[in-house]
């Protein structure tokens, strides 16, 4: 309530009224106590002096995201002058030994933490690596990720069947007042025929952003 | 004679113009509010400008008659939106406007909307009622809006969607051009791992075959906008049909080509009005051929574009994810009232009525969806008599529907239907702006005839019942200017507890006096003086109007313009002066005119002799109240000296002007009798009046008075 | 004190001019102190906030954002990895203005990079010719971990050079092949870095890749004042992403040697064993935000 108008006006010759005083100063210091609004201050007049850094925003960042539970993995090449298995080259990767299908949680890298009503920006952003054919043209790889709120996918990328790329998710979810969890899942086509024991599949370079702006 | 007959009207009414007069009852009443302290009337107040401080009448530089007026609150009353139409000096329309206290430079305006249509002196003018997060505004003649507080939308969907334009696919990559031509997509077939195992997920539209022959397929598709409201637009009308024959390996085709499901290129795809926020797209499965292609086939959701950007798509759903049929074409049409002049929010629906060109036609919206109507949500009341509808207002579990000469109710909800039952013939009300909801009293309008209520419901064993309000009111009544009553306009202020409307009377073309009923005492008073032209009370009950006139062009002095607001300011508005640079001065106080009833005493043919009024009053001051007393129904009295309103037998109180600063007290006022002495021959009637600008609170009077044989003689031939 | 404490005037009570004025002088100076004390919920909204012309505007501190426009796709020939390449024509210069960085400020740097493809026409990462082809020697060759490697640098001291982002990897070495960029989980990490697949088809002897990848860098920065002077964008490449025994690394082969000759993935198709790469459109922000963290 911003507008206040006469409550009391003092006349010539009218008794001097404590009452009609306190009604006209009253009126004024109610709305100064706790009722002054935008009709009263003025437009623009609030500004970074004013404003507390943690006023709009709370922000968290999850950094250097990776796959776990990896191990040191070897690819083989065959020649033709040299003959099968000519070259070898190892990666920290994941093998069908370790992966037996579905979405994986990573369990190292997460945010949790104190969020207010209103809405929570998501981004997450990573590099991969995806075995993704054999040269005879058989088994075709992909990879998936997405963002998980409190144990619920948020945004889904889709599959990626390129042998190196980026996923980049973004949402906007609305977000009550609360502890809330924000983690990464990924899954790839499960096992088809590949070496049990061949490097399928690695990330890193990952990012997840969380971005709480208040209602 | 004995001195000592005394008549005591301890406590005071309101006006009563039948006779004979009820006891304590007044003849006029004007410009008086009750003191809450006392109850008694009370004369302070007046207006003052709605920027006080402001220069002149800043911001209002352009206006000439404020045409309507509402006070919208969202957010528990944080953002509060004082909206205003005013006639525009220069453009000869009306500007829809609200206004902001504090630029940094004073108050100023915002307009909503400008150029609309000035409405004339007897039709309703624009009628405002919140709808969740909106307020929908219609008047009659421009496009229904509805404003969120940041900008005004259209209500409603005024056309149909276009519908989108196909590509027709190129199953084997044969027309000339150096890229593939084609969309085919990878089906499931052995050697090619396109799903995870146990997976059928096939994407594509089209019947994928073995090769072995050709198939024909075909598809047509529909969109629809969905606007911020949640509501979704008459869906489009369908597209070109699209035919394809899904490849055999007969005439050379590409193996890699052949049995393959396809992708649609949709180009075309719709861009809504402001306010849409995504479109909807939806598809019929594989007509494919013959009959089956012409037949009307059923619609299903494809995908919603989650926005109103994107003029292209493309379709490769096939035809097992299509589960969700689309609206029927009766579920939504084009917005029904483009000429709506009223509506009400009732049962989680908006109500329009046909505007003029359809006026006895109620449409209502799908539940919580302004913006979207059935084909058949509507009904028309124009099969019983009275006349068109004039106002619509929601009450209690009806809503209450006003038409010319009749008052109808409109019952039940969404899941079991609306239905519209007769209430009353025979009162109706043209004053749509002057329905209120007062506590404790029902729902009160002027009508035709009076000031009615309508109160009670219709559930639970309780009765809906009508009563005039102001069968005292005789007089009065018949000064009201019926042809204009549209644009009477009346509030309730739960602060003041009382309930203004404002009429035009003696053939005037605008509003300016003002009937005040007053809750506490179930008593009415007028206003004279006050130039009110709209009336609206803001959440805390103080009583703003827009005035009736405002600045005419190439008046420079002498003019009040813009809102003001009804408050103990001792002031009825402004003069102005200064020329260039003009400022405001403060008039004097109204006239507060009290005149009593016609005493007879008991006994009219008895004549009677009064010596004095004692008017029991809260002390004022200094400033002195005089009387003027009547006899016999006489136009002219006579009038007594002014007496101060300070106790007799007492020290007078401290007043402003003399009482010194830590020498005088603090006052407050304190019930008294002041006594008049009356030098008036004998009379049948008795009354007695006082106007003034000074400062009164009366609580009550009393008469003394003698009387003997004396009656009155015989009548005149 | 924002807030008006004051007693109500008795009646009966001398008038004290002294006690009147204080309760108005009280006013001024609650009206002095406009706060949380004296403003009512939501009542600070969009029309009392400042509008935003420039400067910090919490929790928005800073943005800007340049793209290539209309320039034509640049050619980069004779590209090994060993070296890096500044994509011209997008560029945030902040010069003129430079950005200071404050403790607890999230710096967010975004880019795409669109690769137009690579002159290896017979391009493929499991191996050039297919599965037939110089016996079944080769048909179970995995594909390789090969790609450009997109990532911004900036110049934080004035005069100076373009470095790395805080803690990224190396990625601007110069190398002599066959070499490494270690990657590493504390100083040199790879969060800001886009890995973009060659993966194409073959078009007049190009292997046309048509990809666009998008890398993003989000920072909460500690410590003394970071003052920002230009962004730029880079890409390296092809590299492979590998462990070398000790770490992992981005490594900079010899090309048409070891796993690459001819004889086995043939990357890049005989006789040369450089690339030509094309970079089509490309597009660089950076945002500063000022909020809770």
């Amino acid at each position: 309530m911003a507008f206040k108008w006469t409550e009391g006006d003092h006349v010539t010759s009218n008794i001097v009224d404590a009452t009609e005083q306190n009604a006209s100063f009253n009126n004024l210091k109610g709305e100064m106590n706790g009722g002054l609004d935008r009709e009263n201050l003025p437009n623009s007049s609030v500004s970074n002096d004013e404003l507390h850094q943690s006023a709009f925003v709370k922000y968290a960042v999850a950094a250097n995201m990776r796959a776990q539970a990896t191990s040191v993995l070897d690819l083989h090449w065959g020649d033709t002058a040299a003959g099968p298995n000519a070259f070898q080259q190892e990666y920290i990767a994941i093998d069908f030994n370790t992966y037996t299908g579905g979405w994986r949680t990573n369990p190292a890298y997460s945010i949790e933490s104190l969020f207010q009503e209103g809405m929570l920006h998501l981004e997450f952003n990573c590099w991969y690596w995806l075995s993704n054919h054999l040269a005879n043209g058989t088994i075709q790889g992909w990879c998936q990720f997405q963002i998980v709120v409190n144990g619920t996918p948020v945004v889904s990328g889709d599959k990626q069947y390129q042998n190196v790329g980026q996923s980049h998710l973004v949402v906007d979810i609305p977000i009550s007042t609360g502890q809330h969890k924000v983690e990464l899942r990924w899954r790839i086509k499960p096992w088809h025929g590949r070496d049990m024991t061949d490097p399928i599949f690695y990330y890193d370079g990952g990012q997840l952003l969380a971005l709480n702006r208040y209602r | 004679m004995d001195a000592r007959l005394k008549l005591e009207a301890p406590r005071l009414g309101g006006i009563d113009e039948l006779l004979p007069q009820k006891d304590e009852s007044a003849t006029i009443l004007e410009n008086f509010t009750v003191d809450p302290a006392t109850g008694g009337w009370d004369n302070r107040i007046g207006y003052e400008k709605f920027f006080p401080g402001a220069l002149a009448y800043q911001p209002f530089n352009l206006e000439k008659r404020i045409h309507s007026l509402y006070v919208w609150s969202t957010h528990n009353g944080a953002r509060t939106y004082h909206l205003f139409e005013s006639e525009n000096i220069v453009s000869q329309r009306v500007d829809l406007k609200f206004t902001v206290g504090n630029t940094g430079t004073g108050g100023g305006l915002v307009t909503v909307d400008a150029f609309r249509k000035i409405p004339t002196l007897n039709e309703p003018v624009t009628d405002y009622e919140p709808f969740g997060r909106y307020l929908i505004i219609v008047n009659g003649h421009d496009k229904p809006m509805k404003f969120d507080g940041e900008r005004a939308l259209p209500l409603g969907w005024e056309t149909t969607p276009a519908p989108p334009t196909p590509w027709r696919p190129d199953p084997e990559d044969s027309l000339p051009g150096g890229d593939a031509q084609n969309y085919a997509f990878v089906d499931d077939s052995a050697g090619i791992d396109s799903s995870p195992l146990g997976f059928s997920q096939n994407l594509g539209l089209g019947y994928q075959t073995d090769g072995s022959a050709e198939v024909e397929n075909s598809y047509k598709w529909r969109v629809s906008w969905v606007s911020e409201t949640g509501s979704e637009s008459p869906l489009s009308s369908s597209s070109e049909i699209v035919l394809w024959d899904t490849p055999d390996t007969a005439g050379g085709t590409d193996p890699a080509f052949v049995g393959k499901r396809q992708g649609v290129y949709l180009e075309d795809i719709p861009v809504g009005p402001p306010g849409t926020v995504a479109r909807r797209l939806y598809r019929t499965k594989n007509l494919g051929k013959g009959a089956s292609v012409d037949a009307n086939a059923s619609y299903y959701f494809v995908s919603e574009i989650k926005n109103n950007v994107d003029t292209v798509y493309s379709d490769y759903t096939p035809d097992q994810f299509l589960t969700t049929l689309s609206p029927s074409d009766t579920n939504s049409v084009a917005f029904p009232a483009p000429g709506a002049r009223f509506s009400a929010s009732f049962k989680g629906s908006l109500f329009l009525d046909g505007g003029q060109s359809d006026p006895t036609r109620i449409y209502y919206s799908n539940p919580l969806n302004p913006d979207s109507f059935s084909a058949s949500d509507y009904f028309d009341v124009g099969m019983r008599d009275g006349g068109d509808i004039t106002g619509m207002f929601s009450y209690y579990n009806s809503l209450i529907l006003f038409r010319e000469s009749s008052i109808e109710l409109v019952r039940g909800d969404n899941v079991n239907g609306f239905n519209v039952v007769p209430f009353i013939q025979g009162i109706g009300c043209s004053a749509v702006h002057s329905v209120t909801a007062v506590p404790g009293v029902g729902i009160v309008f002027l009508g035709n005839d009076g000031v009615y209520r309508l109160f009670g419901g219709l559930d639970g064993g309780s009765q809906v019942q009508i009563e005039k309000m102001t069968p005292n009111l005789v007089k009065t009544e018949k000064r009201i200017n019926k042809s204009v009553m549209a644009r009477a306009s009346a509030t309730y202020s739960p602060k003041w507890r009382e309930w203004h409307c404002y009429v035009p009377v003696d053939g005037e073309d605008k509003p300016s006096f003002g009937l005040v009923y007053h809750v506490d005492k179930n008593a009415w008073s007028t206003r004279v003086g006050f130039p009110v032209g709209v009336i609206a009370a803001d959440a805390g009950g103080e009583l703003i109007f827009g005035h009736n006139t405002g600045k005419p062009p190439g008046i420079v002095t002498d003019y009040e313009t813009g809102l003001f607001v009804i408050s103990r300011k001792r002031a009825l508005g402004y003069t102005l002066s200064g020329g260039v640079d003009p400022s405001t001065q403060a008039s004097p106080p109204p006239v507060a005119k009290y005149r009593s009833k016609w005493h007879d005493m008991g006994k009219a043919a008895t004549k009677k002799f009064v010596k004095y009024v004692y008017l029991h009053v809260m002390t004022k001051g200094d400033n002195t109240i005089p009387l003027t007393y009547y006899k016999d129904f006489d136009y002219a009295g006579i009038s007594s000296t002014g007496e101060k309103m300070q106790r007799a037998d007492h020290p007078d109180q401290q007043v402003f002007g003399t009482a010194l600063w830590d020498t005088a007290v603090w006052e407050e006022p304190m019930f008294t009798t002041i006594r008049y002495p009356i030098a008036q021959g004998a009379a049948s009637f008795f009354a007695f009046e006082f106007d003034t600008q000074n400062d009164i609170v009366l609580v009550g009077y009393s008469l003394e008075f003698g009387a003997n044989k004396t009656q009155t003689i015989k009548g005149k031939r | 004190m924002s807030t008006v404490n004051s007693t109500n005037e008795v009646p009966g009570d001398v008038t004290n001019a002294v006690s009147v004025n204080t309760k108005f002088a009280n006013v001024a100076t609650a009206s002095g102190a406009i706060n949380e004390e004296n403003v009512r919920s939501e009542g600070v909204d969009r029309r009392t906030l400042e509008s935003y012309t420039g400067g910090r505007r919490e929790p928005l501190v800073f943005v800007d954002y340049d793209d290539r426009d209309n320039s034509a796709a640049t050619v980069h020939p004779n590209q090994t990895g060993e070296g890096f390449v500044t994509i011209s024509n997008v560029l945030l210069d902040l010069t003129a203005s430079p950005l200071t960085v404050t403790a607890g400020d999230l710096v967010r740097i975004h880019f795409t990079a669109f690769l137009t493809g690579i002159d290896d026409g017979q391009y493929a990462t499991w191996g050039a010719a297919g599965s037939d082809s110089g016996g079944p020697n080769r048909s179970f060759n995995p594909a390789d971990a090969i790609g450009i490697v997109f990532f911004p640098m900036w110049r934080i001291a004035n005069p100076g050079s373009f470095v790395p982002l805080t803690n990224e990897a190396d990625l601007n070495t110069t190398l002599v092949s066959p070499a490494d960029i270690v990657i590493n989980d504390s100083t040199d990490k790879t969060d800001s870095i886009a890995f973009c697949s060659m993966e194409g088809y073959l078009d007049s002897g190009n292997c046309v890749s048509a990809r666009e990848v998008h890398g993003t860098w989000n920072y909460i920065h500690t410590g003394a004042n970071v003052t920002i002077y230009e962004v730029n964008l880079n890409f390296r490449g092809p590299m492979v992403y590998e462990y070398n025994g000790a770490s992992r690394v981005l490594h900079s082969p010899i090309w048409n040697a070891g796993r690459y000759d001819i004889t086995c993935m043939d990357i890049p198709q005989s006789p040369t064993n450089r690339f030509g790469i094309t970079v089509g459109n490309a597009q660089l922000s950076i945002m500063v935000m000022r909020g809770d963290s």
